[in-house]
C-alpha cells in the first residue's frame, strides 16, 4: 500500500492569523484550520473547547473557564500527527498544538507475467491490475470529541500502454507472432487479472508419414476383380493389396522467439509382408503373388499375406464331391448329406453342415447351422498326435545316426577312402544295417499314418515322408552322395516336427450359428452365436461360449470356461452332462433340473432351478456351486 | 596297402589270420578265404594286426557273419585292435551279432 503525504496543516492560536504550508497536490485534501472555538457554553465563564473541520480545516478551540479540552481520534485512511506525533488514540488538543493531517490514498498497480511454452511456441502473458484509491477529509462540526477520517472519494484504475507490454516481451526475447490485437483488449481491461496468448510461434508445415493403404479393404466384393462367396473377400493373382504413400518432409516454422523450428523426421514404415504377397516398385507396392483371401494381422506391426482360398460357389454336394483343400475353403451354400469338406487352412461356410463332415486345420465359420454334423477344428486329432510323436522319434534318430556318422570318420581306424569313391551314402547304409534298424521302420509307419489321415495335410509333411523313404529306406542310403543331404533331410524333418506342433498347440475356435445332433471339437473355443446346442457334444480347448442361447440334451466338456444362456430345459428331461476340468468354470444364467456336472468320478445332479449359477472345482478335486436357487 | 590271410584248420575249427588292412581292396581277398572253407563248423578270424577298416570292409565282415551264422557255423572276431573295435562299436555290430563274437585284443 503505498502512502502519500498530500498536506501539512500548521494550527494558528486563538484569536491569531494561521500559517498554512500545504504541500498538497489536492486541493480537496488540504486542511484550513480556523483559530475560533465553537462549542459555546450557557455559562459565559465555564464553556468546553472544540475541534471542528471545514473544508479540510482544523479548528481548535480551547475551553474558557471550567470547560473542557477538546480530544481528537483518527479514524479510517487518515494519519494525524501531533506535534510531530502519530496520534493513535483519543487524545486532549488546545489552540497550541500542531496537528497536521495526511490522507492515506491507495496507489493503482499492475504487473506482467510473461510465461514462455516448452517449445517456445507460445507466449502468456498474465496481466493483473489492482485499483488506486482516493479519499478526502470529512467536515465535522465543532465537537468536543472529534474523530478525522477520510472518505472514499474514487478507483483509480493503472493505466498500462501497449509499449509497456512489448517492452516485456522483447525484454524476454518474444519477437514472432505477436498478437496486438489480444494485447490492446489486455491492457483496456478493468479487471483484475487477465490472461492472453500474447504470441503464437508457427509450428513445421507439411510433414506426413507414410501411410500404407491396404485397397482390397475397401472394395465392394461384387467388383469384378472379385469372386464373391457371401461377404468373403478373396484376391486373385497380381492384384495390388497395398500401396504405401511414401512419407513427406515438411517446412521448418518459427518459435516466438525467432528460432527456426526443424519439421519432424517422418515415419517411414514399410509394408511387412508374408507369404503369398510380392513387394515390388521398392518396396512400395504389395501384390498378390496367390490367389486367395487377404490377411491384415498384427496390432502393431501389420502383416499383409494372402492364404490360399478355394471358393465352392453353391453347396458342396454331388456336383463337387468331397472337397480336400490345402488352404483356406469357403463355402457360399451348404455343406450336403454325406459329404465332407478338409481344409489345410480354415473353413468357412456360409450355409448349413447337414450330417457332414468337415475338418480344419484353423477356424471353422458356419455363418448357418450344423444339423448332425462332425466337425473338428485344429490340429487335435489322435492320427495328428502319431505323426508328430512319430516324427520326433524319427528326428532324434536321425541327429544320432549322424552324430555316430561323424564320429566314425574322426575314428582312426576307419578309412574314409571308399565313402569318396561310393558315396556317403554306403557310410549311412552301414549305419542303418545295423545300429540304426529301425529308421526305415519308423518311416515307414510314418507313411502309412499319413495314408491313414483322413485330412488335406500340410504338402510339406507329404514332401517329408517321400523324401525320407526315397532316401533311408531298402537301398535308398546307396544313393545319397553327400553329407550334406542327410544334414538337409534332418532339418526337413526337424520343420516338419515344429510345423507339427504348431498345428496341435495353436488355439483355433469354432463358430456356429446352431447346433443339432452333432460333434464339435476345437483347440480353441466353441462359440454358439444364435439359438443354442440341442443334443451334441462340445469339446474345445479352450472355452464353450454360448451367450445367448440354450443347451438342451448332450455332453459339453471345455479346459478353460463354459458360459451359457440356459442349461437344461424346464421339464427337466433334457440331462446335459457338463464335464467339469480342473481349471474350468460352469456359468449358467439359467440352469434346469436335470443337469449333471461330473468330475472325474464325482458327479453331481442339478436338482432344482438355478439363476445366475457358477460350477467349479475346488483344490481339494470337488464341486463347487454358487447359485440362486428357485423351487 | 594289402591284407594277408592266412588260414589254419584243426578238427572243423578255422582260423584266419588277417594281416593289413580290411577296405575296399582287400574285401575279395576276405571272401575268397572263407568261401574256401569246407566242412568247418567254427571260424575264427583273428583280427590281430588289421590296422584299419572302412565301410566296404565292415560290411563284407557282416555279410560273412551272418553267412556263417546262416549255415550253422559259429563265428567270432578275435583280437580286434581297440581303435578298430570302436568302430565295430559305434556301428552296433556286437548288438547285432552278439557280444560274444567280438573280442577286443588283450580284453
Amino acid at each position: 500500500m503505498a502512502f502519500e503525504k498530500v498536506s501539512t496543516v500548521e494550527v494558528q492560536t486563538r484569536g491569531g492569523s494561521f500559517v498554512k504550508d500545504l504541500k498538497d497536490k489536492d486541493k480537496a485534501n488540504s486542511i484550513r484550520l480556523v483559530g475560533r472555538s465553537a462549542d459555546q457554553g450557557t455559562n459565559e465563564e465555564d464553556r468546553n473547547g472544540s475541534v471542528m473541520l471545514s473544508n479540510g480545516q482544523v479548528i481548535v478551540s480551547n475551553p474558557k473557564g471550567f470547560g473542557k479540552f477538546p480530544t481528537i481520534s483518527r479514524g479510517a485512511n487518515v494519519e494525524v500527527l501531533i506535534n510531530g506525533e502519530k496520534l493513535t488514540s483519543p487524545t486532549v488538543v488546545n489552540e497550541d498544538d500542531h496537528i497536521e493531517v495526511s490522507v492515506i490514498n491507495t496507489e493503482p498497480f499492475f504487473s506482467l507475467d510473461l510465461e514462455i511454452s516448452k517449445d517456445k511456441m507460445k507466449a502468456l502473458l498474465t496481466l493483473r491490475k489492482k485499483p488506486g484509491k482516493r479519499y478526502s477529509i470529512e467536515d465535522i462540526p465543532p465537537s468536543l470529541e472529534v474523530c478525522i477520517s477520510a472518505k472514499y472519494q474514487q478507483e483509480i484504475w493503472p493505466e498500462v500502454g501497449l509499449q509497456q507490454v512489448l517492452d516485456v516481451l522483447h525484454e524476454n526475447k518474444v519477437i514472432f507472432g505477436i498478437r496486438e490485437d489480444a494485447i490492446q483488449k489486455a491492457v483496456a481491461f478493468q479487471g483484475k487479472n487477465i490472461s492472453i496468448v500474447a504470441a503464437v510461434g508457427q509450428k513445421p508445415t507439411g510433414v506426413q508419414d507414410s501411410k500404407i493403404v491396404y485397397t482390397f479393404q475397401n472394395r465392394v466384393a461384387n467388383q469384378d476383380s472379385y469372386f464373391q462367396s457371401g461377404n468373403v473377400i478373396s484376391v486373385s493373382i497380381g492384384e495390388v493389396l497395398a500401396v504405401k504413400q511414401p512419407p513427406v518432409t515438411g517446412y521448418p516454422g518459427i518459435d516466438v522467439t525467432g528460432e527456426s523450428v526443424p519439421p519432424r523426421q517422418p515415419k517411414d514404415e514399410p509394408i511387412l509382408i508374408k507369404g503369398g504377397v510380392h513387394l515390388i516398385n521398392d518396396g512400395t507396392v504389395a501384390m498378390a503373388a496367390i490367389s486367395g483371401k487377404p490377411v491384415l494381422e498384427g496390432s502393431v506391426r501389420k502383416y499383409l499375406s494372402v492364404d490360399p482360398v478355394y471358393v465352392v460357389n453353391g453347396d458342396v454336394g454331388i456336383y463337387t464331391g468331397n472337397i480336400r483343400f490345402k488352404g483356406n475353403i469357403i463355402i457360399t451354400g451348404s455343406v450336403l448329406d454325406s459329404f465332407s469338406v478338409d481344409a489345410g487352412g480354415s473353413i468357412e461356410l456360409w450355409g448349413d453342415a447337414r450330417l457332414a463332415t468337415l475338418f480344419a486345420n484353423r477356424e471353422v465359420t458356419i455363418h448357418n447351422n450344423a444339423i448332425t454334423a462332425r466337425i473338428q477344428a485344429g490340429g487335435l486329432s489322435v492320427n495328428y498326435k502319431q505323426i508328430l510323436q512319430m516324427l520326433r522319434v524319427l528326428q532324434d534318430r536321425l541327429e544320432s545316426m549322424f552324430n555316430a556318422a561323424r564320429i566314425l570318420k574322426n575314428q582312426p581306424a576307419f578309412s574314409t577312402a571308399d565313402l569318396k569313391a561310393k558315396g556317403e551314402g554306403q557310410l549311412v547304409q552301414l549305419l542303418i544295417d545295423f545300429k540304426y534298424k529301425d529308421i526305415p521302420k519308423i518311416i515307414k509307419a510314418f507313411v502309412q499314418a499319413l495314408s491313414k489321415v483322413n485330412k488335406a495335410l500340410d504338402p510339406m509333411l507329404t514332401e517329408v515322408a517321400t523324401e525320407l523313404k526315397e532316401k533311408l529306406c531298402n537301398l535308398g542310403p546307396l544313393r545319397i552322395k553327400e553329407q550334406t543331404e542327410v544334414e538337409l533331410l534332418i532339418a526337413k524333418v526337424q520343420k516338419a516336427v515344429e510345423t507339427e506342433e504348431w498345428l496341435i498347440s495353436t488355439k483355433v475356435n469354432i463358430t456356429v450359428n446352431y447346433v443339432q445332433n452333432s460333434v464339435l471339437r476345437t483347440t480353441g473355443d466353441i462359440i454358439v452365436t444364435g439359438p443354442g446346442s440341442i443334443a451334441s457334444e462340445l469339446e474345445a480347448g479352450g472355452s464353450i461360449l454360448i451367450p445367448y442361447g440354450k443347451v438342451r440334451g448332450g455332453r459339453l466338456m471345455a479346459r478353460d470356461k463354459i458360459k451359457i444362456w440356459e442349461l437344461g430345459s424346464p421339464t427337466g428331461d433334457s440331462g446335459v452332462n457338463i464335464q467339469l476340468l480342473d481349471n474350468c468354470c460352469l456359468e449358467a444364467k439359467f440352469v434346469h433340473p436335470g443337469v449333471i456336472l461330473e468330475h472325474g468320478t464325482e458327479r453331481l445332479l442339478i436338482q432344482e432351478n438355478n439363476r445366475y449359477l457358477r460350477a467349479w472345482v475346488d483344490e481339494g478335486g470337488h464341486i463347487k456351486l454358487e447359485g440362486i436357487a428357485q423351487k | 596297402m594289402l591284407l594277408k590271410v592266412k588260414t589254419k584248420i584243426a578238427n572243423e575249427v578255422a582260423t584266419l589270420h588277417f594281416d593289413g588292412v580290411l577296405d575296399i581292396s582287400t574285401v575279395e581277398s576276405i571272401q575268397t578265404s572263407v568261401n574256401k572253407l569246407i566242412d568247418i563248423h567254427e571260424v575264427n578270424l583273428d583280427f590281430d594286426k588289421v590296422t584299419f577298416v572302412d565301410s566296404t570292409g565292415i560290411g563284407t565282415i557282416s555279410k560273412i557273419l551272418r553267412k556263417l551264422n546262416s549255415e550253422g557255423v559259429t563265428a567270432t572276431i578275435r583280437n580286434i585292435p581297440p581303435g578298430v573295435f570302436e568302430v565295430f562299436e559305434i556301428l552296433g555290430l556286437p548288438e547285432i551279432f552278439g557280444e560274444k563274437v567280438f573280442q577286443i585284443k588283450n580284453a
